[in-house]
């Protein structure tokens, strides 16, 4: 294409834009609600994500060892702990040591403990893990070593909570991608009532020999332009919800741990920037279809 | 240049718009089609410029069979054939001088070329002193002219009129008319899709009647023999029935 007719193109994009008055603002403003949809619900499961990373660098596993262990056991454990690609640390700790623990866990109640007369704790192996899928086969493999008494089991809701996550996103790819289609189908129908009112000059381009390309440039930029205007007032509205809205929330649940850092939060703002332009050109390049050749 | 084998258009609504058309076009010439409306004179014409494809037959431009055009050499031939539509067809929120450049655009032509080419051409047609205007400042004669312009102004082998006096008063008629002989003389191959039957008959023209679509006369130096009331009207009855 000559930079000449590019230019050409952009010039009648901008005139088409500037024409389309209330038809192009009716546009935008589509878009910019879909795209505010899209985005909550995006910045809603990047949080979960966010939570679902944090839980799972916590993860953690105690095995109890029995008293009859034997040293050439303890050390057996040892190295296949040290050499699991699945443990990120582990720290063996005495039942001397765990008495001590619990007296400072039970605080002022800690005189209770003076009453035993021996120390009814076993020794034990902490160890935290790396975000794996299958929490309870690690603690299966573990429990069929000679030295190993038990697990501490407490930690049940780990594996029901990982398995919650799994299925929350995968719905939520299929979700995404629902949402991403009705965004397509609602914008392109938008830029097809743009496309509808020029029908005569689509008509008229095409009747004196105009290459199909030729007839959609205008019309791709307009609804890059549309798009990416979109777009951003979908991103402003975000960025000012989020900030509202992350305030609050860290008020009531001091614990919960949002999403702050701001890169992150960027990216997926560039992200939906991305999306409204590919979306804007998309609708154009399929609503222009039935108007060609 | 242009020809028909058996050629018959139907649409989808069960209307039969032509029924074998065959017809030979040589370069250069200058034919009239005539017949009532609704004989299937725009029809024909669309099918040249591939606006629409024949339910059988086929047609020849140039030696070249349109039908089997691929979807990028459509715009090619469109571009070697000019045309002036009935309803003119113009932009009405560009001027005068868009209006006619806009052909040249899609050709990709140079900001020069398309000054120079667009100027040249309004001048020839008389419209150099509306080039600014927009075409709801303009007469009907006036619009019909910046249509011609535009239809000509990339050069065609071909110039395609459908109804180019239809709503002109007698002299504006008379001026269109030899607008396009000389075109013609210049070795564009024109034909003029009418029913203004004392124009046809006063410049004696290849003439090609259309009735109920089919071709029932082509005549080389013709007149437009008006059918009988009673024959038109069995025509028009007949497209109604069909």
């Amino acid at each position: 294409m000559k930079a000449h007719t590019l230019l050409y193109h952009f010039q009648e994009a901008l005139k088409g834009f500037r024409h389309g008055g209330v038809l192009s603002m009716a546009t935008i403003t589509t878009v910019a609600i879909s795209l505010t949809i899209l985005g909550g619900f995006l910045l809603f499961q990047a949080n979960i994500n966010h939570w679902v990373n944090h839980l799972e660098n916590q993860l953690e596993i105690s095995f109890y060892l029995k008293e009859s262990a034997r040293e050439a056991e303890i050390r057996r454990l040892m190295d296949q702990l040290e050499n699991d690609p699945r443990v990120r640390d582990f720290k063996v700790i005495s039942r001397e040591q765990a008495l001590l623990d619990l007296g400072r866990q039970l605080g002022e109640d800690s005189a209770l403990l003076e009453d035993l007369e021996s120390n009814p704790l076993p020794d034990s192996v902490q160890i935290q893990l790396k975000p794996i899928d299958d929490f309870r086969q690690f603690e299966n493999e573990y429990v069929k070593f000679q030295a190993i008494e038990g697990s501490s089991s407490g930690q049940d809701w780990v594996q029901s909570l990982m398995q919650l996550i799994g299925l929350s996103r995968s719905s939520g790819l299929a979700m995404l991608l629902l949402l991403g289609l009705a965004n397509l189908i609602i914008i392109g129908n938008a830029i097809r009532l743009t496309v509808f009112a020029r029908r005569q000059e689509i008509e008229i381009m095409r009747l004196v020999g105009a290459s199909n390309w030729f007839i959609r440039a205008p019309f791709l930029i307009e609804g890059v332009i549309q798009g990416l205007l979109g777009a951003l007032v979908a991103t402003a509205i975000l960025a000012f919800a989020y900030g509202l809205m992350h305030d609050r929330i860290l008020v009531i649940f001091p614990n919960l741990d949002l999403i702050t850092y701001s890169a992150e939060l960027i990216q997926l703002y560039l992200r939906l920037i991305f999306l409204g332009i590919a979306l804007g050109f998309l609708g154009s390049l399929l609503s222009l279809r039935k108007f060609l050749v | 240049m242009i020809q028909m084998f058996d050629v018959s258009k139907a649409f989808p609504n069960g209307a039969h718009a032509l029924h074998n058309i065959n017809l030979h076009i040589e370069k250069g010439e200058f034919v009239f089609l005539v017949g009532p409306s609704g004989a299937g004179k725009t029809t024909l014409m669309r099918l040249i410029f591939r606006d629409e494809i024949p339910t059988s037959g086929s047609i020849l431009i140039d030696g070249r069979n349109i039908e089997r055009l691929s979807m990028t050499a459509i715009p090619f031939l469109r571009r070697s054939i000019g045309v002036v539509f009935q309803d003119f067809k113009l932009l009405p929120d560009r001027t005068v001088a868009e209006n006619v450049a806009f052909a040249l655009r899609v050709v990709e032509a140079s900001p020069d070329e398309i000054n120079k080419r667009t100027r040249s051409i309004l001048d020839t047609l008389g419209l150099t002193h509306k080039m600014s205007n927009y075409p709801g400042q303009l007469s009907a004669g006036e619009q019909q002219r910046v249509c011609i312009a535009r239809a000509l102004v990339n050069d065609p082998a071909i110039l395609l009129t459908d109804e180019p006096t239809g709503n002109l008063d007698p002299e504006l008629s008379l001026e269109i008319m030899n607008v396009l002989l000389d075109i013609n003389s210049r070795g564009t191959t024109v034909m003029v899709a009418t029913h203004d039957a004392q124009l046809v008959n006063r410049l004696q023209m290849r003439v090609l009647h259309l009735s109920n679509g089919s071709i029932v006369r082509d005549a080389l130096r013709g007149t437009y023999e008006i059918e009988t009331n009673h024959e038109s009207l069995s025509s028009e009855a007949g497209i109604i029935t069909a």
